[in-house]
C-alpha cells in the first residue's frame, strides 16, 4: 500500500461548481432554467471526494500496471482498475471520450509533421542565404534554417 | 541590412509554424471542439499534479492522465447526480453537505470516501448519546 500523501494541490472550486451545476440541470427531475445552488460545506466535500478518488485510482491503476511487469500506466490500466473498484458504470463513456482523444492527438501530430514538412520542401537548396528576419521573423528564428544556410556556404 | 537579391518572395509558410497562418483544418471525424468527447473541465494539470503525489508511480502516459481526469469528472457528475435526488425530493435547490453524505452513504463503491464525507450529526444528538450511555454505565 502507498504512504499517505499530505498535500496542498486541490481541485479549484470554480471549476468544481462548473461542473456540478452543468450536471445538476440535466438530472432526472430537475428544472432545466432553474439556477441550482451548491452549498459551501457540498463544495468542500466534493472537493476532497475528487482528491481522495484521484489518488485511489491511480494507486489502483498502478497495481495493476506492475502485475503486468510494465513501468507506465496506460489508459486500459487505467480502465481496469475502475472495474477493480466497482466503477464499471463509467468506463463506457470513458472509452468513448479516449477515442475522441486519441483522434485529436493523431491529427494533431498529423498537423506538426505537415508542418515541418512544408518546412523542409520551402527549401531551395541553391537559394541565395535568406537570413529569415528580413522577412519579418520574430522571436525564434527557425533553427534549422540557418543549419542548412551554414552548410551552403 | 541589405535587401535580398535575386530571393523569391518568402511565402510566409516558412515562419507559418507557431503563427497562425495555417487555415484551420476541419476535423476528419466531424467532431468539433464542442462535441468532442475529449474537452474536460477540471485542468488536467492539476490533476497530473495529484496523480503525481504518488511516490510509488513512474511513468503515466498522456492517455492515462486524461483518463484518470476524465473518470474523475464522471464520478463527480455521478455522485452529483445521487445527491440531487434527496434535494429535488425535498423540493430545495440548493445542494447541501447532507445530500453528499447521502449519496455517499448509499452507493456502496464510494465506501472509500465514507470517513470523509460522514453523516453530520447535530451536537444535541451526540450530547443526548453521551448522557444516555453514561446514565447506563452508572446504572450497571
Amino acid at each position: 500500500m502507498t504512504t499517505p500523501e499530505v498535500t496542498d494541490a486541490e481541485i479549484p472550486k470554480a471549476l468544481l461548481k462548473r461542473l456540478i451545476k452543468a450536471k445538476l440541470s440535466t438530472v432526472a427531475g430537475a428544472d432545466p432554467t432553474r439556477d441550482y445552488q451548491i452549498h459551501k460545506d457540498a463544495l468542500l466535500a466534493f472537493q476532497e471526494a475528487a482528491k481522495i478518488f484521484i489518488h485511489y485510482l491511480t494507486a489502483t491503476a498502478n497495481d495493476v500496471c506492475r502485475d503486468a511487469r510494465r513501468q507506465t500506466i496506460s489508459a486500459e490500466d487505467v480502465l481496469t482498475a475502475l472495474n477493480d473498484l466497482d466503477f464499471g458504470e463509467v468506463t463506457g463513456e470513458l472509452t468513448e471520450a479516449l477515442e475522441d482523444f486519441r483522434t485529436e492527438a493523431r491529427e494533431k501530430s498529423k498537423k506538426k509533421a505537415e508542418g515541418k514538412k512544408r518546412k523542409a520542401e520551402g527549401e531551395e537548396p541553391f537559394c541565395v542565404h535568406l537570413d529569415l528576419r528580413l522577412f519579418g521573423a520574430q522571436g525564434k528564428v527557425e533553427r534549422s534554417c540557418i543549419g542548412r544556410s551554414a552548410v551552403l556556404r | 541590412m541589405e535587401a535580398p537579391s535575386s530571393a523569391p518572395a518568402a511565402e510566409p509558410q516558412f515562419l507559418a509554424s507557431g503563427t497562425g497562418t495555417e487555415p484551420a483544418q476541419p476535423s476528419a471525424t466531424g467532431d468539433g471542439p464542442s462535441t468532442s468527447k475529449a474537452q474536460l473541465i477540471l485542468t488536467l494539470g492539476r490533476v497530473k499534479t495529484l496523480i503525481k503525489e504518488d511516490a510509488d508511480v513512474k511513468f503515466v502516459s498522456s492517455e492515462a492522465y486524461f483518463a484518470i481526469a476524465k473518470a474523475t469528472e464522471l464520478l463527480l457528475e455521478a455522485m452529483t447526480e445521487r445527491a440531487a435526488q434527496p434535494m429535488l425530493q425535498s423540493g430545495r435547490s440548493q445542494l447541501g453537505y447532507g445530500d453528499v453524505a447521502q449519496a455517499v452513504s448509499s452507493w456502496q463503491s464510494l465506501d472509500f470516501l465514507g470517513d470523509v464525507i460522514p453523516h453530520k450529526i447535530p451536537a444535541g444528538v451526540v450530547l443526548q448519546k453521551m448522557l444516555a450511555a453514561k446514565a447506563a454505565a452508572a446504572v450497571a
